[in-house]
């Protein structure tokens, strides 16, 4: 298939989406029209979710894929593993349908919410929870008074950890206050440099998709 | 009895995910793919309700909703990226998500991340009969400033000969932006530390405690999964 079809057509409808939905945005231009923009403008936020749904069961199958792929390659120790993939993933996608077709919120399948409560709830709370010990180590490195601009980190930190804890106010009444004080004047300023930096991003993004310079959404080169 | 397996199961889960700390063994291992498992097959199933509602349970209700079978064949078109030849069809459909996407943030951005922020930066620089008032404004409009000619990759004040009055507000500018930041930086790690050590208390508040029992055995397991660990790498 050619260039264009390959290439230049998809980067030309990312192009006229995004333009057509800035620009009905921000200039008003007459009633009918208006409405009409809202319409086709939540049905393609809808198409969005609708895209997006169905990229994260890709997902699900890629993983599936890989661990099936896994077990063909005869790995004896990956084996028994990768077998615990695919029989709970299909167990728990079968428990979804099967909560679909009788017409059921899938969350309030007994099975489903069983393995969601026990298996799933906890062993998520674990991961999340596991980097408190990384964050020992990092903190280590991180509060230690190397320069000025790191005993400012150290100190505002531990302001803000005693500003938290019910020990902190033991200690000193004023480490709350403090606390409040850091949060309201000095950090707030200086997330403000960062998030309007985070917006000229987003519109330099946006201008990018625009005249067709990003391309990595594209995925492989050619 | 299904409430104590569920229990016991979760206690189990947890401590072998904590033995990644000392080591990574076997038990660890199974642990983490059975939550693969779950969570892989959590996320479709999410989906699927997603798609349920947003698509399938809307198409039924009449024809105006049938555009609604567009997306479906765009997201159909990702399944082409498993195909050597056809892998660029995929592309239509990713490109729908990412301009919707990117229009969504170019439509929010210029008001919420630059206008109101450059609004809540403009204070008075003199309060009358409050000079805590007064000094906090100056401070927040010095360290915005500051971060903000700190982010400027652009162009520098020359470097080379005596230091003028513009480059000695440059670098003014900019070390109370570093230290400005730094401020933030030590407030946002202070948070997350305690965000992660209040996460830890509440896991072992929730699931370790209440099944002591389950949690002594699996931690008497993977003593063990760590001891063969360690003796066969040696």
């Amino acid at each position: 298939m050619s260039v264009v079809v390959r290439r230049n057509i998809p980067q030309i409808i990312v192009a006229l989406i995004i333009v057509l939905m800035v620009i009905f945005y921000f200039f008003y231009i007459e009633k009918p029209v208006s409405d009409a923009f809202g319409t086709a403008d939540k049905a393609l936020s809808d198409w969005a979710i609708v895209i997006t749904a169905i990229a994260a069961i890709v997902g699900g199958i890629d993983i599936l894929r890989y661990h099936a792929n896994q077990i063909r390659k005869r790995e004896r120790r990956q084996i028994i593993f990768s077998s615990i993939v695919i029989v709970l993933e299909i167990i728990m996608v079968s428990l979804a349908c099967y909560a679909l077709s009788s017409g059921i919120a899938i969350t309030t399948q007994p099975n489903f919410q069983w393995l969601y409560t026990y298996l799933y709830a906890p062993a998520d709370a674990a991961m999340y929870s596991i980097l408190v010990f990384y964050i020992a180590s990092a903190s280590y490195r991180t509060f230690r008074a190397r320069n000025p601009p790191a005993i400012l980190l150290l100190i505002v930190a531990i302001i803000v950890m005693l500003g938290n804890t019910s020990l902190g106010a033991m200690i000193w009444e004023g480490f709350l206050p403090l606390r409040d004080w850091i949060y309201n004047v000095p950090n707030t300023a200086a997330f403000r440099p960062i998030t309007m930096g985070i917006g000229f991003g987003l519109i330099i993004l946006g201008l990018r998709l625009i005249i067709g310079k990003e391309t990595t959404w594209m995925g492989r080169r050619e | 009895m299904i409430e104590l397996i569920g229990g016991w199961l979760a206690a189990v889960m947890i401590v072998w995910i904590y033995s990644f700390v000392y080591k990574d063994n076997v038990l660890y291992r199974l642990a983490e793919h059975l939550f693969v498992g779950t969570a892989a097959g959590y996320s479709i199933a999410l989906s699927l309700d997603s798609l349920n509602r947003t698509a399938f349970g809307q198409m039924v209700k009449g024809v105006e909703y049938w555009h609604l079978i567009i997306p479906i064949l765009l997201g159909l078109t990702f399944f082409f990226k498993y195909s050597k030849k056809y892998y660029w069809v995929a592309r239509y459909g990713v490109g729908v998500n990412v301009a919707v996407g990117a229009a969504l943030a170019l439509r929010a951005a210029p008001m919420a991340n630059i206008i109101k922020q450059i609004n809540a930066a403009v204070l008075p620089l003199w309060v009358a009969g409050d000079p805590l008032k007064t000094f906090n404004n100056w401070l927040m409009i010095l360290i915005t400033l500051g971060g903000l000619t700190y982010f400027i990759f652009t162009f520098f004040p020359k470097t080379e000969g005596k230091a003028g009055p513009v480059r000695i507000a440059y670098k003014a500018l900019v070390t109370i932006g570093i230290y400005g930041m730094m401020v933030g930086f030590g407030y946002l790690f202070a948070n997350t530390i305690m965000t992660r050590v209040g996460f830890l208390i509440g896991i072992i508040l929730q699931y370790l405690q209440p099944r002591f029992d389950a949690t002594l055995v699996a931690m008497i397991l993977a003593i063990i999964a760590i001891a063969f660990a360690v003796l066969k790498k040696k």
